[in-house]
C-alpha cells in the first residue's frame, strides 16, 4: 500500500471527528486492555518470562544467521522449499512464480502482517490471480478496500453498520439477499461464502508467528481456524515470514506462546495454535503437496546493524498500541501506513523512510506506557527519541525546531546560567499563574495552548526544591 | 551476481560485526537446540485434570467425563440428539476409536475425502492440561482437515494422555516419531472471532462447538 504518513497530522485531526472510531477505540480499554491485566495478575511468573523472551530473542539475533540456516535445513529435509527475498518487489515476485508454476487460479490468505508489508494482494490480482483474505477482519477490509487499523483486530475500525452494507453488497449476487443486523448472522454469512473459498483454492498463503530452526517448523495462532484451513486444504502452501521470526526450539516457542497471547488478547492462549512442518507425508492423509517458506529481510538487517536491534525482538502482540494514549485516540488509518502506534512509529520510519513518515516518532508524549507493557520488553520510547535525534542530525526536522533545540541544549549543558534563567522565569510564571491555576496563552506555545491549558508552575525550580530539601536535612 | 540468499546473509552478518560463524560456535549453538532447554514453567495448584477440564470449559468447550471407552458411542448419541445434528459421522482412523463399537443409529464413516459431514471424531495424541490444550497430529489416519471443517468436532482422549504442559507434549512427540508430524494442531475450544465491534462469536471458520470426552 501506499504510505500517507506524511500526513499524520490531518489523518489524525479528522480521526479525533469520527464518532464510530471514537466509540471502538474506548473499547480497548475493557477488552484487550483489562483482558491482559486480567492475565498479567494471575500470573506471578509474567516478569519472569518477559525476562526470559528478551534473553532468548536476543540470543537468537546475535546468531541469526545460523538459526536461519539450520531452520533452512531443517525446511528442506521435510521437503519444502526456502525461497530468500531481500525487498517486497523480490517477495512478490518469488510468490506470484510459485502461483504461476503450480498453475493456480485461487489464492486464499491467512492474516499475515507481511503480507500487508509486500502488498501481496495487489500484486497477485494484478498477475491475474484471484484473492481472498480469510480472516474476517481482513476479508472486510478486502471487501471495503482499506488498509487494516490494528495489527491483531484489523477491523476495529468497522461499524456493524458498515458490515452489515458491505456483506449485502458484495453477497448478493451470491445467493445472500437478505441484509444481516445481527453479528452472529454477519460471522455465519462470511463463514459460509468463505468455505466456498477455502475449497476451491489451489494456494493457501500463510504468515508466520514464528519458525521453529529445530524442527523447520512455521507456527501460527489463530482463534477463527482460518489460518489453518489455509494451510491443510489447498494443494500448494506458501507462507510468507520475515527474518526475525526464526527461534531455536520449541521450547523457545511455547516460552513466547505464554506471553502472546495474553499480551495481545488477554487469553491464555488462542483458539488454535498450529505448528507446520514441510508438505504432506507421503502417506499423509491429507496436507498440500507443496510448501514452500519466503523468507524476507526488507530493512530487518539494516536494524540487526544499528541502536534500533531490539525492535527485532517484535513478537506483533499489539500490547503497545492497546496501551498508547495517541493511538487511542487516533487509530490506525492516522498512521498511514500497515503498522500503526509505537511499534509502527517505530518501523514505518525504516520501511518507507524517515522523510515520510516523519511524523511518526514524534507523535507519541514519551510516557513510557508502551515500554511497561512489552512482552519483550522493547524500549519503545527510546527508540522513538532515537529515531527523533536521526531527525534532527539529517536536518529533517523543521528549522525553528531545530534552532529551538539547538539553543537550548547551548543552555543546558551550562547549568549555571540555566538556572540563573529558569529560577526567575518560574517565579513569573508561578506569579502571573496564580490566580487561575494555568494559561490560556502562552507566546511560543500556542501548539499547545491552543487546544490544552498550560499549567502554572509551583514557584521554584525542581534543582532549587533539590538544594533546599538537601540544606534542610543538614 | 550473488543470490538474494546470499545477500542476505551477508547483510546480517555485517549488521553483526563479524563473518560467517566459526566450526566451534555452530556446534555450540547446535548443542543449544538439542538441550531442548525448557523455561519458566508457570506453577498451578489444580490437578491436571482439574486444570484441564476447567480450561477448556471457559473457552466454551463441553466436556464430559466417562470411566470406559464402552460409554463412548452412547455418549456421542446423546451429544448428537441434544444438538439436534445428524447421526452421520466422519471418524479418524486412529486406533483409540477402532475399540468403539457403533451402534446402528449411527452412522460413523472412517474418513474419506469430501467435506460434507457436519460431525468428526477424533482421538487427541495428548492433552496439556496448563492451558486446557488438545494436541491433535497429522499422519496416515488422521486428517488435519477433520479438526476444522465440521460443524461439531468431537474428540476422545484418554485420562493417561494428560501432561501439564506443551514442553511434556514435544517431548512425547520427539520420543515416538523422528521427525514432526506435518501438522500437529493446539485446540484449546471451538472456533471463535472478534472482528465483528469487538465481541466474541463462535463458529467463525472452523467447528461452531467442540466437545471432549475424557476417558478413564
Amino acid at each position: 500500500m501506499q504510505p500517507n504518513s506524511r500526513h499524520f497530522q490531518a489523518n489524525a485531526e479528522s480521526a479525533l471527528r469520527e464518532p464510530n472510531l471514537q466509540s471502538a477505540l474506548k473499547q480497548l480499554e475493557s477488552g484487550f486492555v483489562a483482558g491482559r491485566q486480567r492475565c498479567y495478575d494471575a500470573l506471578p511468573e509474567f516478569e519472569a518470562l518477559r525476562d526470559r523472551a528478551k534473553e532468548v530473542l536476543d540470543h537468537t539475533l546475535d546468531n541469526l544467521d545460523a538459526y536461519l540456516l539450520e531452520y533452512e535445513a531443517r525446511v528442506l529435509e521435510s521437503g519444502g522449499l526456502v525461497h530468500w527475498a531481500g525487498t517486497p518487489e523480490e517477495a512478490r515476485e518469488i510468490v506470484i512464480r510459485i502461483c504461476r508454476d503450480a498453475e493456480a487460479k485461487n489464492v486464499i490468505r491467512g492474516k499475515s502482517m507481511i503480507g500487508e508489508e509486500i502488498g501481496i494482494n495487489d500484486a497477485l490480482e494484478a498477475s491475474g490471480f484471484e484473492v481472498t483474505e480469510t480472516d474476517l477482519g481482513e476479508y472486510i477490509l478486502q471487501l471495503g478496500k482499506e488498509p487494516p487499523s490494528h495489527i491483531v483486530a484489523p477491523a476495529i475500525h468497522k461499524t456493524k453498520d458498515e458490515i452489515s452494507d458491505l456483506f449485502l453488497e458484495h453477497h448478493r449476487d451470491l445467493g445472500f439477499t437478505k441484509r444481516q443486523t445481527e453479528r452472529s448472522a454477519l460471522v455465519n454469512e462470511a463463514r459460509q461464502v468463505l468455505r466456498e473459498k477455502f475449497l476451491a483454492a489451489d494456494v493457501g498463503m500463510t504468515g508466520a508467528n514464528f519458525l521453529i530452526a529445530e524442527t523447520g517448523s512455521n507456527v501460527i495462532v489463530t482463534n477463527e481456524g482460518n489460518g489453518d484451513l489455509s494451510s491443510t486444504l489447498p494443494r500448494v502452501q506458501i507462507v510468507t515470514a520475515a527474518i526475525d521470526k526464526v527461534v531455536p526450539t520449541l521450547e523457545d516457542a511455547s516460552l513466547l506462546l505464554r506471553l502472546l497471547g495474553r499480551s495481545a488478547t488477554g487469553q491464555e492462549i488462542t483458539a488454535y495454535t498450529t505448528f507446520t512442518t514441510g508438505p504432506r507425508r507421503e502417506r499423509d492423509a491429507d496436507g498440500p503437496g507443496e510448501y514452500h517458506v519466503v523468507l524476507i529481510d526488507n530493512h530487518r538487517s539494516e536494524m540487526l546493524g544499528s541502536e534500533l536491534r531490539p525492535m527485532l525482538r517484535c513478537i506483533r502482540c499489539g500490547a503497545c498500541m492497546n496501551h498508547c494514549p495517541v493511538y487511542g485516540r487516533v487509530g490506525g488509518h492516522a498512521y498511514g501506513w500497515v503498522y500503526p502506534g509505537p511499534m509502527g512509529s517505530v518501523l514505518t520510519p525504516l520501511m518507507v523512510g524517515l522523510d515520510e513518515a516523519g511524523h511518526l516518532p514524534n507523535a507519541c508524549t514519551l510516557n513510557g506506557r508502551c515500554e511497561t507493557v512489552c512482552p519483550v520488553k522493547i524500549p519503545l520510547p527510546n527508540l522513538l527519541r532515537s529515531l527523533r535525534s536521526r531527525q534532527h542530525l539529517q536536518r529533517q526536522n523543521s528549522s525553528l525546531a531545530r534552532i529551538a533545540l539547538s539553543l537550548w541544549s547551548w543552555v543546558a549543558l551550562r547549568p549555571r546560567l540555566y538556572q540563573l534563567l529558569t529560577r526567575p522565569a518560574m517565579t513569573l510564571l508561578a506569579r502571573l499563574g496564580a490566580s487561575s491555576g494555568g494559561f490560556r496563552n502562552m507566546p511560543f506555545a500556542s501548539g499547545w495552548t491552543r487546544v490544552r491549558d498550560l499549567p502554572a508552575p509551583q514557584g521554584s525550580t525542581f534543582q532549587a526544591r533539590w538544594q533546599q530539601q538537601q540544606r534542610d536535612r543538614k | 551476481m550473488s543470490s538474494a540468499r546470499e545477500q542476505v546473509l551477508a547483510r546480517i552478518r555485517a549488521a553483526l560485526g563479524r563473518g560467517e560463524l566459526d566450526p566451534a560456535r555452530t556446534t555450540e549453538l547446535r548443542d543449544r537446540i538439542a538441550m531442548h532447554r525448557r523455561h519458566i514453567e508457570p506453577a498451578f495448584d489444580e490437578t491436571p485434570r482439574q486444570r484441564f477440564r476447567q480450561k477448556l470449559e471457559a473457552a466454551e468447550a463441553s466436556f464430559v467425563e466417562l470411566d470406559t471407552l464402552d460409554a463412548v458411542a452412547a455418549e456421542i448419541e446423546r451429544y448428537l440428539e441434544a444438538h439436534g445434528a445428524e447421526k452421520r459421522i466422519a471418524t479418524s482412523g486412529d486406533e483409540l476409536l477402532h475399540a468403539i463399537d457403533w451402534p446402528a443409529s449411527i452412522d460413523a464413516q472412517p474418513w474419506v475425502a469430501g467435506s460434507d459431514h457436519r460431525v468428526s471424531v477424533t482421538a487427541a495424541y495428548c492433552g496439556i492440561a496448563e492451558t486446557g490444550s488438545l494436541l491433535l497430529v497429522s499422519g496416515e489416519k488422521n486428517p488435519t482437515r477433520l479438526n476444522f471443517l465440521p460443524d461439531y468436532h468431537i474428540v476422545v482422549i484418554e485420562a493417561k494422555q494428560l501432561v501439564l504442559r506443551m514442553e511434556d507434549a514435544w517431548d512425547s512427540l520427539r520420543a515416538s516419531t523422528k521427525q514432526m508430524p506435518r501438522s500437529v494442531n493446539f485446540i484449546s475450544g471451538p472456533s471463535k472471532t472478534a472482528d465483528v465491534e469487538q465481541t466474541v462469536e463462535y463458529g467463525a471458520h472452523g467447528p461452531r462447538c467442540l466437545h471432549v470426552i475424557l476417558v478413564g
